[in-house]
This record gives structure tokens, sequence and C-alpha cells, in this order.
């Protein structure tokens, strides 16, 4: 009896080790071929703004891929336009190319404002080095709410050089 | 030993049916051929051979013992599913015809007659009956084409071969002692359960097997335990060796449980790539912890995602950016660094130890299905 309930124990080993060697896990590999692409947010960053009509009372997003932006907007009238701009500044390791930004705005910013984002500098940027982005806010109406500050939020991409 | 010839006629009738059934392709269609078949037989065989009264004074009991273990195991089954989450499985009707109804039949009929099988006392018919009644659980929980992929390999192995084999032996176990019973009210509630609670942990597929194939040995050694008359004129010196030698194996058994089935602090991941050669080669093994916010750092060797990739590499580079951690990853035997970044999200662990050329064993099955 004992023999054989140690038998039984035996191979029930053997079955366990046999069923993890199956089951274990393996690792995989990279491959990576071609150009190579950051996803273009984190590396290419914003800088500093320049308030050029004197509309900023806030930013926020220096060294991020979002650059935010809030300006009080209380007496402005319909149809004025303000403009601003703001540095973008290469702190990847590699050249990029193709800068664009993009103008994140809700549907309360878009009901009430037109707000356009453009780089006006070089849309390649070496590493360590900056272009300009010049972003213009017109009030196409005014804010319903009470709120004397608008926000607006600005996303840049680009393509990293290979 | 006699030749009794009217049970081997009946042992290869029964092995005959069970070869029949294994042609039929539909599971739904087997599953009823299967039942019917059986039962057919059951009826036959029992009538045909003669009965031999196994003395099984604790039958009632021991019956009753093994609902209250089955139930345990679904409560502590399910129980896991607050560790590990639930997922929800399909539940229609068509179950209780397609599936409860012949499994029902299929199990209370092959317990009847493996007890009468075991009643005969043959020692050639008990081996081969037990093989037979594994064939026949294997039909049962096996309904893929076992050398499709690799996937369904280990699935045919691991859920259903293996589990039948110790799961046979503990009811040839209890069949030849205490009758059939035990086995119908303790299959009838581990084996219908599945089509009858709508939920499941989400377990990883080596842990659910090792349970598989371990519980019913265990059952066994506690049935084995608790019933049988004891002699005590056993050496002290012996049963303190065995205590210790026990207490041994079963350390490292859950160890070894633990890091392959992945579902625990400590994983372990067999090498199958040269990346890192030199320091960890194909073939090694290497035990990692799983990420909890750990500090990584440069020269770290790390487990991360990328792509749904699994990836050992080395972190060679960090950079924070607005507060988020960027890890720049190479294999050590790589020319240039790898592709982008990585974040915290993406990380699984931190490479703790390496076990050299325990993964060829893993590495050569796979290999067999490439």
């Amino acid at each position: 009896m004992k023999n054989r309930r140690n038998v039984v124990i035996a191979l029930l080993l053997i079955a366990v080790l046999c069923v993890g060697i199956g089951y274990a896990a393996l690792n995989d590999t990279i491959d990576f071929t071609g150009k190579i692409s950051y996803t273009p947010d984190f590396q290419i960053v914003w800088g500093t703004a320049t308030d050029l009509d004197s509309i900023l009372t806030n930013s926020e997003g220096t060294d991020t891929d979002k650059f935010t932006v809030s300006m009080n907007t209380s007496e402005w009238v319909v149809g004025e336009t303000k403009t601003f701009t703001v540095t973008v500044k290469n702190a990847s390791r590699y050249d990029a190319e193709n800068v664009a930004v993009k103008a994140l705005t809700t549907t309360a910013v878009e009901d009430n404002y037109t707000v356009t984002a453009e780089v006006t500098g070089a849309y390649t940027i070496a590493v360590g080095g900056t272009t300009t982005v010049t972003v213009t806010v017109t009030m196409d109406s005014y804010p319903t709410d009470t709120v004397t500050n608008a926000e607006f939020t600005f996303q840049v991409y680009a393509d990293q050089v290979a | 030993m006699r030749f009794d010839k009217k049970l081997y006629v009946c042992t290869a009738v029964f092995l005959l049916s069970c070869l029949l059934v294994s042609f039929i392709g539909e599971k739904i269609t087997q599953n009823f051929a299967l039942a019917i078949l059986v039962g057919i037989e059951t009826v036959l065989l029992s009538l045909f051979l003669k009965k031999r009264t196994v003395p099984n004074f604790h039958k009632r009991q021991v019956a009753l013992v093994m609902a209250a273990i089955a139930t345990i195991m679904i409560a502590l089954y399910l129980m896991t599913g607050i560790k590990y989450g639930y997922i929800k499985t399909e539940f229609k009707f068509a179950y209780l015809t397609n599936f409860l109804l012949p499994y029902g039949v299929t199990i209370v009929a092959t317990e009847i007659l493996r007890s009468v099988f075991l009643a005969q006392k043959s020692k050639i018919i008990t081996v081969v009956t037990y093989f037979l009644f594994v064939w026949i659980d294997f039909l049962v929980l096996c309904d893929t084409n076992v050398f499709a992929n690799y996937d369904s390999f280990m699935a045919a192995v691991g859920f259903a071969l293996l589990p039948a084999l110790t799961s046979n032996f503990l009811y040839h176990y209890l069949a030849g002692k205490f009758g059939a019973l035990p086995n119908i009210v303790y299959k009838l509630i581990i084996f219908l359960f599945p089509y009858i609670i709508p939920i499941k942990p989400d377990m990883s597929e080596a842990l659910v097997s090792f349970l598989r194939i371990v519980m019913p040995v265990g059952i066994y050694l506690l049935i084995h335990t608790l019933y049988t008359p004891r002699t005590f004129a056993v050496a002290k010196r012996n049963t303190v060796l065995q205590a210790v030698f026990t207490t041994i194996i079963v350390i490292f058994s859950a160890i070894y449980i633990m890091l392959v089935s992945m579902q625990f602090q400590y994983k372990l991941i067999v090498v199958a790539t040269e990346s890192m050669s030199g320091e960890i080669d194909k073939g090694d093994a290497v035990i990692f912890e799983e990420y909890d916010k750990q500090i990584i750092q440069v020269g770290d060797v790390i487990v991360f995602n990328h792509d749904d990739n699994r990836i050992i590499h080395r972190v060679v580079d960090i950079k924070k950016i607005n507060g988020q951690y960027r890890y720049f990853t190479k294999g050590d035997a790589n020319e240039s660094r790898d592709s982008g970044y990585i974040t915290d999200t993406d990380v699984l662990g931190i490479v703790n130890l390496k076990i050299k050329y325990v993964g060829y064993p893993t590495l050569w099955l796979r290999s067999l299905f490439e």
C-alpha cells in the first residue's frame, strides 16, 4: 500500500512537471525595420508663450505636448481677434520634421470662438532647436455663461527623422 | 488466474464501443451515442456478469464526504474569482439536453459499469478498464482537434488527458472499495456545475490544469488515510524522514506551480530568443517579480509588453517627462536600441533570477508544432 502510494505521488509529480514544461510562457522578439517614428507628442514639446496682445491670464504645458492657455474675454467684442505665439522645441535625440499643431477645442469654445494655430517658423527642428507657432483667436459670439476665462488647448505633432 | 471468458468478452465489447464512439466527429451526437452505448452496456453487463459483493461498510458516508469535497472545491474555485476576476460563460437551455442529460447518463452508467468490472477482481480487467474509462473521460472533456496547434494540444493534455488519468485512479480506488455511489455523487457535481453556473474565475489555463491534475490524488490520499485500517508498528525514524521528504516535495511543487502559472507575484518565462545572449541565453528561464511601481534603474533587465509581445530587454536610458517615466530598452546582443520607449503601464516585471538551460524542454515541445 505504501509503495503504491509513493508510486502515485511520483507519477503525479512527473505529470505536474510535464504540464509545467508545456505551459511555460515564452518571450517574444521585437522586429523593427525602416523609419523609426516616435509617438510624436512627448519629445517635441511646447516652450513658453509670448503674449503679443497681453491677453493671457495663465498658460501651462511647458515641456509637454499639450499647451493650455487661459484668457479673459469679458471685454472682447464680437469679431475681435487676438494673437499670441508659443515656441515648440525638440527635446529628443533625433531631428524632427513635419511639425504640426492642432487646436483641441470643446463644443463651447467652437460655438463662440474661431481658433487657429499654425507653425509660422520652420517645419523641421534639429535636436535642441525650436520653431514658432502662432495662435489666433477670434470671438464669433458672446459666451452665454458668465465665465470670464476662456481656455484653449493645443497639441503639437512631429515625425522623427530616422 | 482463472480465465473468465464472459468477462473478457464483455470487456472487449466495451472497448469496441468506446472506439466506435471516438470516430463520431460531431460533439453533441457523440455525447448521445456515448450515453446510449454505455447505458445499454451497463444494463446488459450487470445482468450478464456474475456479481461478487464488495463489503463497503462506509459506502454512504464516503458518498457524503465526496459530495462535501466536490461542493467545497467548487466554492473555493469560484472564490478565486475575487482575486482573478470572473468571466461570464454562455448559458443556453439547449445545454440541458445537449450536455447535462447525456453526461449525466454517461456518468451514472460508467460508474456502475466500473464497479461491476472491479468486483470481478481481475488485475488485467482492472488495468484495461482503467484506460477505457480514461478514454471516455477524454472524449467527454476534449472537443478539439488535438494536434491542430500547440494550444489545442496543451488543452487536450493539461485539461483532459492528465486530469482523466489522475481522476480515474481515484474513481477506480473508490469503486473498488466503496462501490459506485461515491463516484456518481462526486462526478455529477464536478462535471455538471460548469453547465449550470454561468460564471467562472479568470484563472490561467496552467493553474486550472495543475489543480485538475493534483486534486484527485489529494482526495485519494485523504480518503485512503481516513478509511484504511491503520497499522501502528511504524518506525519513528521513517516517519520523520517521510515527513521531511513530503514537506520538501510539497514546497517544491507549490513553488513550481506558482512560477509557471504566471498568476502570482513571482513568475517564470522561458527565453526563446537570442536578443540577450551573453547574459541570458536562449533556453534559459528567468524569474521576475510582478511590477508594482518598484524603482527601475538603468541596467535593470525588465519584462515588458510591446505590441502584444512579451520582451525581456535591458533598460539603457530613462527619461521623466511631465511626471511620467519613459524607459528606453535594448537587447544586449542587439546592435541598436529598441524602437520608441515604454512606460510604467507596459512593464510586467523586473528580472530577479536566471536559471540556465531549464527552458530547453519547453522550446523542444513547442518546436514540434512549428
